[in-house]
């Protein structure tokens, strides 16, 4: 199953697209921790995509394509901008790190995903999660 | 999301209800810079989901408390709101309690 | 620029990724109506510097005033005030597939302001006027080539009659002839609106054809800030490096809209 969608770099419009997106997923029927996951994730990359990207003009949009076999989801978020080169944000985990006000969305998003990638632009994220068998316990 | 400011045994109480998102976390933030106490306790047994700008909110509420020489406790999380905090090592910096009534003895 | 107001004042901004600090103490001045160009090698940290324009995001030090306020201490209210204020014009356009031209250009418009129909639909005919593509508000994205997307995008960004006007690598993707063609637009239209123009980019010929002036970044810093031709007799080895090899002269090309949009729908029979 396969759907895109077209979103307005507005914050208002990162809840109304996570409820659509679940109701998408109903059929996947989606444990609550991997409903939690992955409403998560995909709201933080919305947020940086809306952000960073996007320089939170409603009128550019955000690309979201989402995908799901029985045994994985993908989500792929693309925005407009030139890009983050991701292996230099910080790791928000260290001891100097701890009080900072930023950094923790991605790095979320990478424990809580199976797989990410980003394209050689940096402006475009794809997220997969495992599911039935193949998930992590 | 709902805040409600409460005074319990001297501490400042912060009772959150709901999620703490990038829309719902200035608030909370709002709620916070009313007071001043020494001694705050934030009750998150009704908060459904957090993100990481409510998780940068609350380490702003512990930055600006310990600067006053003071404490926060952070009380009553879901198992999956801790695994955020235990996910991105803030469990190492925020004082953690089952539950609002233990935090309130230890804090 | 002596006598004309300054509209952005970058005051030692210094922005740090982890350990690598990625903006090191840059200081300039933007004026009213003005053409500058902000350019450098991968890594200079051009983008990120937009990114502290724009409001995007924070610097860990220093200022950056704009519209009468450090914009680096707003608050996000504060900032959603600003960013109606300035439009951005981004590669290829960035607009919606799913909505005609004209329903693309109005989205500032039904976003920030309360305006009746008509009135909308007179703004969005004379702005596509502004950017040479009259009658194509019923066209839909995907019947553009990559040039029209783009002065659609241009004239969505002039929807709001913004002063400033950022631009994000706005010729990536497009072939040199439409460069000339969409420069040339640029240009014309932001001396015509007295409209401010703050340019990031990498694409050498471009940058001789429409800046003022020219802010030459390397590794976070600002190595000289010059108009074209200072620039290009500078005495600094890095900066002659980058621009060897920079195209000569504008291509002046004259294109109609009337001429497509005829071509498009001549083969519609009644």
């Amino acid at each position: 199953m396969k759907k895109e969608f077209q979103i307005p770099s507005s914050l208002s419009e990162v809840p109304k697209t996570s409820a659509q997106v679940l109701d998408f997923l109903k059929p996947l029927k989606l444990t609550e921790g991997e409903i939690f996951d992955v409403r998560l994730c995909l709201e933080e990359s919305l947020i940086n995509s809306m952000k960073y990207g996007n320089a939170l003009k409603p009128e550019i949009p955000v690309r979201l394509i989402l995908e799901y076999t029985d045994t994985e989801l993908k989500m792929t978020v693309e925005d407009h901008g030139e890009g983050f080169d991701t292996r230099k944000i910080a790791d928000c985990t260290k001891e100097e790190n701890l009080l900072k006000q930023s950094g923790r969305g991605i790095y979320l998003i990478r424990q809580l995903m199976d797989k990410i990638s980003y394209n050689a632009k940096g402006n475009c994220l794809s997220m997969v999660k495992y599911l039935g068998k193949q998930a992590k316990a | 999301m709902e805040v409600k400011a409460l005074e319990e045994n001297g501490f400042s109480v912060f009772q959150v209800t709901g999620e703490i998102n990038i829309s719902t976390s200035p608030e909370l933030r709002k709620a916070f810079e009313k007071q001043s106490s020494k001694k705050v306790v934030v009750d998150l047994e009704k908060v459904t989901y957090i993100d990481s700008s409510g998780l940068a909110t609350l380490v702003e509420m512990l930055k600006k408390t310990k600067a006053q020489g003071g404490s926060l406790g952070l009380a009553g999380m879901t198992d999956k709101v801790k695994s955020l905090f235990e996910i991105t090592k803030l469990d190492k910096l925020f004082s953690i309690y089952s539950s609002r009534a233990q935090a309130l003895t230890q804090v | 620029m002596s006598d004309k107001e300054i509209v952005i004042s970058v005051r030692n901004l210094t922005r740090n990724f982890g350990e690598r600090r990625i903006l090191n103490g840059i200081n300039l001045e933007i004026c009213q109506g003005e053409t500058l160009v902000i350019m450098g090698g991968s890594g200079c940290g051009k983008s990120t510097l937009l990114r502290h324009l724009i409001g995007s995001m924070k610097p860990d030090s220093g200022e950056v005033w704009m519209f009468g306020q450090d914009i680096a201490k707003a608050n996000e209210d504060e900032l959603d005030q600003i960013r109606k204020k300035f439009g951005m014009l981004f590669q290829s356009g960035a607009l919606f597939d799913s909505m005609t031209v004209g329903e693309n250009i109005a989205l500032p418009l039904r976003e920030h302001a309360k305006l009746d129909e008509d009135i909308i639909s007179i703004i969005i005919k004379m702005k596509l006027e502004l950017v040479g593509l009259r009658g194509f508000e019923n066209l839909m994205p995907s019947q553009l080539s990559g040039g029209m997307k783009k002065r659609v995008g241009l004239a969505r960004a002039l929807v709001m009659d913004p002063k400033i006007i950022f631009y994000d690598e706005p010729t990536a993707g497009l072939d040199p002839v439409m460069t000339g063609v969409v420069d040339k637009l640029t240009i014309d239209l932001t001396r015509k609106l007295n409209i401010t123009s703050v340019v990031v980019t990498h694409d050498m010929g471009s940058v001789f054809r429409i800046a003022d002036r020219i802010v030459m970044l390397h590794q976070g810093n600002v190595l000289q800030i010059g108009t074209p031709d200072e620039i290009k007799h500078s005495k600094n080895p890095i900066i002659q490096q980058f621009i060897t090899g920079a195209a000569e002269g504008p291509i002046s090309f004259m294109q109609t809209g009337d001429n497509y949009l005829e071509h498009l729908t001549s083969k519609i029979k009644e």
